[in-house]
């Protein structure tokens, strides 16, 4: 039986459909408001929804299938970014939907074609990026994740050397690039062996790099260059802050003599490195042909290295690794600590025990190398007024030997005591200039070795005691070592030198002159 | 006349007016109305203008707003709320955005429960942005890894602890919800937030026990916390930090590390209540504590190193004290016969008013300058294999500091001196001489 429905009246229904075209009318002439762009964000306004240029919202773009994140960025930057001469926020976090780790595409470079354009600030998505060539940020450029959920990672066939480049000589003014910016984001190798992660060679202050995870690179994640060709180089760039850098770990390839892990490549003077945990793996961990694997490489003067923690490179910290002519000087590192590697299970099956330790905690390379500490790659440049504070060689065990300072300029070597001995610890240990004539250099250091935490087969490092007791004729190890008595009521009494022969010393009152 | 009627046509009128209503009313607004990408739509999500809804706004999954979860009871509830619809355990991430969260501007909100609590999958990763206002905790929010916690300043947005609480009101991680073999909740975040403890007896700030790699506190002002503000321990706080920006006051003690290495505290000020407990503990090895400004009572301490576990090789830059005691001390207590401090650096210290910017119970002295540039305490010097005293570089003239003196005269005349005192005469006068030290208050040539 067919429903019977009688309507009132088709006016009834005239009237009904009259008011929603009036009602669609209305809400239509607010949702176009006239003007609006694809990616304009709705606002309510006086008179209902109209559209604001605040920012961006990349999923405007977004029109069917899988997102090209990549390629609508470029659009935005290539095609309609006139319209905002003041730059703009590029929302790109709704390119994803939630709950479901919905695929993103990239299929170009966001920036190419884009020269030195309008400030942009571009939010990533919460999203695995396949990234499948260099991104090469232009000048006024940052790129800011939402932490370790966006994920950057390269893709097999990868084109370019790295995943991102801090500026190029065709998006950078000749003097070089200012404000790019990389923040709160993870960047993965993906299995390339010729990827590496970072890399400044054009934007100066104030360029930084902030809260970045470097994963699974076999070789340098983030490389810092000095003035070279027509590059103005990164000068003043920095500070590059809060990063971890983790190399491939059981199955990782060998080093070899074109690609090895490494975090950190420093040859420009910057504004530092603050906050880094710098990974190695069974291969960094150990030596090849006498040269030792190094964490993080300065060899340009005037940086400050703050709050690093090493594991499982032969070389925590290489100063000067360089042939340069031009001297690596004005170094600072402190609050720096290695240990073995927590995290890579293969090293327990090294000879000897091998943990991944690391080696040499600070390593300043220089001619008078100790074989058994491994010298640098390089060693003809010069190195002076190096500042070592809080040195650690923490938790490593023997053997083999570990030291905590190696100084090729000096030839002295910190070894650690044993595997039952406190950390290891260097208060200060600074490296000055040298003397005419080579004789020797200005150094400070409060690590009376070879005494103390550290093992008999330190170098002597004279210092500077201060007590309450008078010690003439007590018997001492660091020669050339001074020791004053605050109590001392006479002028045989105050002062004491470590002095004698032939293995056999003792403290000695420095007396007047009579 | 009438025109004629027809039933279809009626059929034809009701039906174009559902089409109309569903258009008008259905499809952008509903929350719970939700279609799939692209184009996509939900409760919460963010408008805007594009190219598939035919210039009408469509919905952005740049974040999710809180404000459309008010239905959810308090700004907590809705957060949690939020979390479960979106982020369980097949999401990136999401970003959750409270801020117009704030149903009462002016008034302070309730938050009854832990947004974090009893998800039956946590977050993978999620950044929470909170409104201005004062929040008034019934629960300590316990923050699982990866996770953001992100005020509009520490004078602004203020979470309160409310009446009955007890404990921290922030745990950066927990035993119970952090994964990882060493109970490790990496990348938690808090910044830009106030923590106010409403001066309830036993209430403490934020809590680091669990929370390693990237995780950190920055722009955070405590206040009114009769216990810890700020408590960084155990071994799986390693390498937790930067912890920076932060100021304290009217707080029982400002900062608790007795940790492994952590990446330091990089710009504090500091304000107790307390009127003998130190300001900050310093128990744990291979830390930085940089641009400090510590105020407290006259017989506190402001910066006690190694009272309670190893504390060697520890950096102090720029520390600053005002009517305190000691602005640093540095404690002889040993832990197995090895003493709990070694190797401290204090690179420019400063006091004003009170006793003395360092005493140093290693060597059995006080320094009580103004300011100190430098200060080096080292390891144990021997003699006949016995302790006898420390390595160490001061800058101090105090008296047996022992320090290394220049110029370019003969230091006699010039009064007496601190026995140990090194001074290096760099032009040849009268007497002539280069190298003085000082023995029984006088000086003496050495050569």
């Amino acid at each position: 039986m067919r429903l019977q429905i009688k309507p009132r009246s088709n006016g009834l229904y005239v009237g009904i459909l009259a008011f929603f075209v009036g009602a669609l009318s209305v809400l239509s002439n607010h949702a176009h408001a006239q003007g609006a762009v694809t990616g304009n964000k709705a606002v309510y306004g006086t008179n209902g929804v109209t559209f604001s240029k605040v920012w961006i919202d990349a999923s405007g773009y977004w029109t069917t299938g899988t997102p090209d994140l990549c390629g609508i960025i470029n659009i935005i930057l290539t095609q309609n970014y006139s319209q905002y001469p003041n730059g703009a926020v590029i929302d790109a976090r709704g390119l994803v939907f939630p709950g479901q780790r919905s695929p993103i595409r990239c299929t170009v470079d966001p920036f190419q074609g884009v020269g030195a354009t309008s400030p942009s600030t571009i939010l990533l998505p919460a999203a695995v990026i396949p990234v499948s060539t260099t991104w090469t940020l232009p000048n006024n450029t940052k790129i800011i994740g939402e932490g370790v959920g966006t994920l950057l990672s390269a893709q097999a066939q990868f084109t370019g050397s790295y995943m991102i480049e801090m500026g190029s000589s065709s998006s950078c003014p000749a003097e070089g690039c200012s404000g790019v910016g990389i923040e709160h984001l993870k960047l993965e190798a993906g299995g390339n062996t010729g990827v590496n992660g970072i890399h400044n060679q054009y934007s100066q202050t104030p360029s930084y790099v902030n809260d970045v995870i470097l994963s699974d690179f076999t070789g340098t994640g983030l490389r810092i260059e000095g003035p070279g060709g027509t590059a103005p180089g990164a000068i003043d760039s920095g500070p590059y802050s809060n990063m971890t850098y983790i190399p491939p770990m059981k199955a990782g390839p060998d080093c070899n003599s074109t690609s090895c892990p490494l975090c950190v490549d420093i040859e420009a003077q910057t504004r530092g490195i603050h906050g880094f945990t710098c990974r190695g793996n069974q291969y960094t961990a150990n030596q090849q042909n006498g040269q030792g694997y190094p964490g993080i490489v300065v060899n340009a003067s005037n940086n400050t290295l703050e709050d690093i923690h090493f594991e499982a490179f032969w070389d925590a910290i290489e100063v000067g690794n360089t042939s340069s002519a031009t001297p690596v000087s004005n170094v600072v590192i402190s609050n720096v600590t290695g240990s073995p590697s927590d995290t890579e299970s293969t090293c327990t099956q090294q000879p000897s025990g091998n943990l991944c330790q690391v080696h040499n905690v600070v390593h300043i390379c220089g001619p008078n190398f100790n074989s058994g500490s491994g010298h640098c790659p390089i060693t003809g440049g010069t190195v002076s007024d190096v500042t070592i504070l809080q040195a650690d060689d923490f938790l490593d065990v023997q053997p083999p030997a570990t030291n905590v300072i190696q100084d090729d300029v000096t030839g002295t070597t910190l070894v650690r005591l044993s595997s039952t001995s406190p950390p290891t610890t260097v208060g200060m240990y600074v490296l000055g200039e040298a003397l005419g004539g080579n004789a020797g250099h200005t150094r400070f250091a409060v690590s009376p070795a070879p005494t103390g935490n550290f093992a008999s087969s330190s170098t002597v490092v004279p210092t500077w005691g201060v007590g309450t007791v008078g010690v003439a004729t007590q018997s001492c190890s660091t020669p050339g070592a001074l020791y004053s008595n605050t109590q001392g009521t006479s002028s045989g009494n105050a002062v004491f030198v470590c002095t004698g022969s032939s293995g056999s010393f003792v403290w000695q009152p420095i007396p007047p002159v009579p | 006349m009438k025109s004629a009627k027809s039933p279809g046509s009626s059929w034809l009128w009701f039906g174009a007016a559902l089409v109309l209503f569903g258009y008008v009313f259905g499809s952008p607004l509903p929350a719970s109305a939700q279609t799939y990408p692209p184009c996509a739509m939900g409760q919460g999500f963010n408008a805007a203008y594009g190219e598939c809804t035919n210039g009408s706004p469509n919905g952005s999954f740049a974040l999710i707003d809180a404000s459309q979860y008010m239905n959810q009871g308090d700004i907590c509830a809705a957060i949690h709320a939020i979390f479960a619809n979106y982020n369980g355990n097949v999401s990136y991430g999401i970003v959750v955005d409270a801020r117009g969260f704030n149903p009462h501007p002016g008034i302070p909100q309730g938050c009854t429960t832990n947004p974090w609590a009893n998800l039956t999958t946590l977050p993978y990763s999620s950044v929470v942005l909170l409104p201005p206002g004062t929040i008034t905790l019934s629960t300590k929010w316990t923050l699982p890894s990866y996770t953001s916690v992100v005020g509009q300043g520490p004078n602004v947005t203020i979470i309160q602890a409310g009446s009955g609480f007890s404990f921290e009101m922030i745990d950066m991680g927990t035993s119970a919800i952090c994964p990882e073999t060493f109970a490790d909740c990496p990348s938690v975040q808090i910044e830009h937030l106030g923590v106010n403890g409403n001066n309830i007896p036993g209430v403490s700030g934020i809590q680091n026990w669990f929370s390693q790699e990237k995780s950190w506190v920055n722009d955070v002002a405590f206040t009114n916390l009769a216990g810890i503000a700020l408590d960084i321990e155990k071994s799986t706080a390693f390498n937790s930090g930067p912890y920076t920006n932060l100021s304290m006051s009217n707080v029982g003690t400002c900062l608790q590390i007795k940790a492994f290495p952590t990446r330091g505290v990089h710009g504090l000020t500091c304000s107790t209540t307390g009127s003998s407990g130190p300001a900050i503990y310093l128990d744990g090895i291979n830390n930085s504590l940089e641009d400090i400004y510590i105020q407290g009572g006259s017989s506190q301490d402001g910066i006690l190193v190694g009272s309670q576990a190893a504390a060697g090789n520890n950096l102090l830059f720029n520390v600053s004290g005002s009517g305190l005691a000691n602005v640093i001390h540095l404690s002889s207590n040993s832990t197995s016969g090895v003493p709990n401090v070694s190797d401290v650096t204090i690179l420019g210290v400063a006091r004003s008013g009170g006793t003395s910017t360092i005493k140093d119970d290693l060597v059995n002295k006080t320094i009580g300058d103004t300011t100190v540039g430098m200060y080096v305490i080292g390891e144990p010097i021997q003699g006949n294999n016995a302790n006898i005293g420390y390595s160490r570089f001061t800058t101090s003239t105090s008296r047996n500091a022992a320090t290394w003196l220049v110029g370019p005269n003969s230091p006699v005349g010039s009064g007496s001196c601190a026995t140990g005192d090194l001074f290096s005469q760099t032009t040849v006068g009268t007497p002539s001489g280069t190298l003085w030290g000082c023995g029984g208050g006088q000086w003496f040539l050495i050569k």
